[in-house]
């Protein structure tokens, strides 16, 4: 039985007696305990030879960046009292611990296995069932450790819809902003970093390419508590140190980090929000394109990261799809200057279907602060003022097996969008670019100029756009109107019939 | 007859290409609806055994509020799998029970009464067992009898749907026109290459320009927004207490533009709306869901009023009635009509100003007219459908009652029987 199936299984059993969201934590902050108890005891049972007051030295621990476990907090001790009735105030308790002794985890773990209507069977099964789960204690664990997180966030936001989808970015979108702007050293900001995958994506994408994980620093925000503390467990568990911060303000009041430039900005900022303060916010300095509407956050969020941005600063952000074309209050003048200031580098229509709960298609603008230069992998970019690149990837995509409404992009489709993009901004192992039609084109900024500076990239790549539906005009008004003939056909014949039926009644 | 369930599929065997998994809710009160339904990961008939539906099956629900909901197994349905909430009912010797008269008897006051006693007989949720429909008593008549009575009511629910598939087609076509010319701009497209626009012929391709002006648009057509065809919300009066025609969200449909006729209700406030007005639906998640109709139950220049949830779409002068609707019904459009919305989750809703600023490219004059001079038409068949698909139905329900108690008989069974005897 695979993991996933097994977890599957567990939170079936408990289905019946927890919102899954609720479920999500118990199960989360247990296995964040199941891992850094083992990873404790491997240091334990190390220094353990040295003699016992090195083992329960926590600096040796702290050295090596393994967290310092309190006895009452240890995974033995938890699982020794699995089936003890007030099992769920003991893991609150060892919880709360845990905070104490790193500083580093204060407020992020979850007390909430404790309270009256958490039936302590749950908490008890959850413990069996990962002590069977084998760990190394080592980061070897962490591809287990990442399957499990993912799993949680990624079925639990399906479940929970829409609410589901504002802590989860889909892994195939997060790779994709992560292989097109090659976040490989520097500072990496996420304004709202949600459950941090983000985070998580840049470090794997580090490893792959063999970059030094000391070479990036990461910077995060996030608003809603709950997810705040998932995120930090989330980045804990990896050994990523990231200086993430909460306020209840959120990131557009409340920017907890005012004074910083990064180098890469990674965002899937909520769509379309209303409630963002815009009236407080009227007057801010980072409206450097045009005041937001009050009654639509998206140009504050995406002027907030340009705002961010360094000197040769990169964003990759994820935006509702009417962001590209809408006119009114205002947007289609931010847009317009916006591209007219060079801020814009790149776009990328995403095929529907991506997002958890929802159908609605989205977009990616790829926003630079500086399009005469840049740097990519230590190598210099092209001089790309006065274009824009145009990518339409509408139609990648296929449905997740086993779902009726969940796409995904491949691992294939992700490189061509990604590969194209590099070899457009001039990386030199990255090919020549060219044009292809209906997937990608080099726009010049007269071109946007004659389409208003509505940036949907359908209209620049051309071709195909007219058969969305995969029918030709032609052919499907051909098979209509013989459809149509034949039924009219039935219809005569069936009115004869009625007729006929009707007039044999008595 | 041979009574059976359905089978129990695990979630691990759905999701695939194979046979369609034949759900309870999928049985609606106007017949079988698969939309977009489950399907089995692999086509294997054998591993179903007789659980597979037959042409001819009289399906029944059998658990839960929709408890006796019934169907009839024709040409859609056949080789689907059904589910364990569906039972059926098979004809074994066509000689003895004709199938569809088993269907109109399962609709008759002779099967609602026994059903009556039996689904609701505890205090659960409804359920009518297997053991419980074994029960049951039926009285047949003659065979010829039975065949008369099918060929009757059955021809009538055939016309009923066949109406309903005609308008799906009719409307297709419609939503493709308009497609085809005022958002793909394909007889400009094909004109600019040199070629004959398909579907059209010498006048109608002559309205439309051969080239593209700077702004991308076909020259000569101007960029515009929503509000330049369509008059959103538009002013009516209708003084309070007035009775008058009122339709709910609930008789929206989610495809297709009738939507259940309207009763008369004291206006208190809502929308005011005429005949032949679009009415999409802006909350969530009605919108998602695609819940839009064109009103087609209003005489003259009759007011009607519904949910205060509708935006009220009207063509303007000079504009197809049939524009709004096929807008509507539009993918893109809906997609960025639901980016309008706004609002707490759960309580999300359009904005009809923004939507009225959506960009749309302005056709001349001439081409407007000819796009109505072919879609009204079509969009009065769908309506004519509607309207005699519900006459249709009025007199189905008339006639079952009698025929089943005998009070009303055909000559021709009658003739056959005496024949026979």
């Amino acid at each position: 039985m695979t993991i996933e199936k097994t977890l599957f299984a567990a939170a079936d059993k408990m289905r019946g007696s927890m919102d899954p969201g609720e479920y999500k934590h118990v199960a989360l902050g247990l296995l964040f305990l199941r891992y850094i108890g083992t990873a404790f005891q491997r240091k334990y049972d190390e220094l353990l030879p040295e003699g016992e007051e090195v083992a329960e030295d926590v600096d040796e621990y702290l050295a090596d960046g393994i967290f310092w476990v309190p006895e009452a907090a240890r995974w033995s001790t938890l699982a020794a009292n699995a089936k003890d009735k007030g099992i769920g105030v003991k893991v609150d308790n060892a919880m709360r611990a845990i905070e104490a002794d790193n500083e580093q985890l204060k407020g992020a773990l979850p007390k909430v296995f404790g309270r009256e209507s958490l039936d302590p069977t749950i908490v008890t099964g959850l413990i069996d069932l990962f002590s069977n789960i084998k760990f190394d204690g080592t980061p070897k664990d962490f591809d287990l450790i990442g399957r499990i997180y993912e799993y949680f966030i990624s079925e639990f936001a399906s479940n929970e819809g829409k609410r589901g989808g504002d802590f989860h970015t889909p892994k195939p979108v997060v790779e994709l902003i992560v292989d097109m702007i090659e976040p490989m050293k520097g500072r990496l900001y996420e304004p709202c970093c949600g459950s941090g995958s983000f985070m998580v994506q840049s470090e794997r994408f580090l490893e792959h390419h063999k970059g030094r994980r000391a070479d990036l620093a990461v910077y995060g925000q996030e608003r809603n508590h709950t997810t705040y503390g998932l995120a930090r467990m989330n980045l804990a568990i990896r050994g990523i140190v990231a200086n993430i911060q909460w306020n209840a303000e959120g990131t557009l009041l409340r920017d907890a980090f005012p004074d910083e430039k990064f180098d890469f900005v990674m965002a899937n900022p909520p769509f379309n929000i209303s409630d963002w303060n815009g009236d407080i916010l009227a007057e801010d300095r980072r409206w450097k394109f045009g005041t937001p509407p009050v009654g639509n956050a998206n140009f504050a969020w995406m002027q907030h990261i340009y705002d961010k941005l360094g000197s040769t600063g990169i964003a990759g952000v994820v935006m509702a799809n009417g962001s590209m074309s809408s006119m009114s209050s205002g947007e289609g003048d931010i847009r317009r200057a916006m591209v007219e200031a060079e801020a814009v580098d790149a776009m990328i229509a995403l095929p529907g279907q991506l997002f958890y709960g929802t159908q609605i298609p989205a977009c990616i603008w790829i926003l630079a602060k500086d399009k005469s230069n840049g740097v990519a992998k230590d190598a210099k970019l092209r001089d790309r003022r006065g274009e824009v690149l145009f990518i339409d990837a509408r139609k990648m995509g296929a449905l997740v097996p086993g779902s009726r409404k969940q796409k995904e992009l491949s691992r294939d489709e992700i490189a061509r969008i990604a590969t194209a993009y590099h070899a457009w901004r001039g990386e030199p192992d990255a090919g020549a670019y060219a044009d292809e039609p209906g997937f990608c084109k080099a726009a010049s900024i007269e071109e946007i100029a004659k389409h208003n500076y509505v940036l949907t990239p359908g209209r620049y790549v051309g071709a195909g756009a007219a058969e969305e539906d995969g029918e030709p005009f032609e052919e499907k008004f051909d098979r209509l109107t013989a459809e149509l003939r034949a039924q009219f056909a039935e219809g005569r014949w069936l009115e004869k019939e009625i007729e006929a039926r009707l007039e044999a009644l008595s | 007859m041979k009574v059976g369930d359905g089978y129990r599929a695990k979630n691990s065997e759905l999701g695939g290409n194979g046979l369609v998994f034949l759900r309870s809710a999928y049985l609606q009160d106007s017949g079988f609806r698969l939309d977009d339904p489950d399907r089995f990961q692999v086509a294997e008939p054998g591993k179903f055994g007789d659980k597979i539906a037959c042409r001819g099956d009289s399906v029944i629900t059998t658990k839960g509020n929709s408890t006796g909901r019934v169907g009839y197994v024709k040409g859609s349905v056949e080789g689907a799998v059904y589910s364990p909430h569906l039972s059926y009912w098979r004809s074994m010797d066509h000689r003895r029970i004709e199938p569809r008269f088993l269907y109109y008897w399962s609709r008759s006051a002779e099967f609602l009464d026994q059903l009556g006693g039996m689904a609701f007989s505890t205090d659960m949720a409804p359920y009518l067992s297997l053991r419980d429909q074994l029960r049951l008593e039926i009285s047949l008549p003659e065979i010829g009898i039975q065949q008369g009575i099918a060929a009757t009511l059955g021809a009538l629910d055939d016309k009923i749907e066949l109406n309903r598939r005609m308008s799906a087609t009719l409307e297709e076509m419609a939503r493709a026109l308009y497609r085809s010319w005022f958002v793909d701009f394909a007889p400009v497209h094909a004109r600019a290459l040199g070629q004959t626009p398909a579907h059209m012929d010498a006048t109608t391709v002559a309205l439309f320009p051969d080239s593209f002006g700077p702004d991308g648009l076909p020259r000569g057509w101007e960029a515009g927004t929503l509000a330049d065809l369509i008059e959103f919300n538009p002013k009516e009066s209708l003084p309070k207490g007035t009775a008058a025609p009122y339709l709910e969200m609930k008789a929206l449909p989610t495809s297709g533009m009738s939507a259940d006729a309207p009763y008369l209700r004291e206006f208190t406030s809502g929308t005011k709306f005429r005949e032949r007005d679009t009415l999409l639906a802006r909350i969530t998640p009605c919108l998602e869901n695609g819940k839009t109709a064109v009103v087609d139950d209003l005489l003259g220049s009759e007011i009607g009023w519904g949910s205060t949830e509708f935006i009220v779409m009207r063509a303007k002068p000079g504009i197809s009635v049939a524009l709004p609707y096929c807008i509507a019904r539009d993918p893109d459009f809906r997609a960025e009509a639901i980016q309008t919305m706004t609002g707490s989750s759960g309580r999300q809703r359009a904005d009809a100003k923004r939507i009225s600023e959506l960009n749309m490219a302005i056709a001349l004059a001439p081409v407007h007219t000819a796009f109505s001079d072919i879609v009204s038409p079509m969009l009065d068949r769908v309506v004519a459908a509607g309207q005699e698909a519900r006459n249709l139905a009025s007199l189905r329900d008339a006639l079952l009652p009698r025929l089943m108690s005998g009070e009303l008989r055909i000559r021709e069974a009658e003739k056959q029987v005496e024949e026979v005897v």
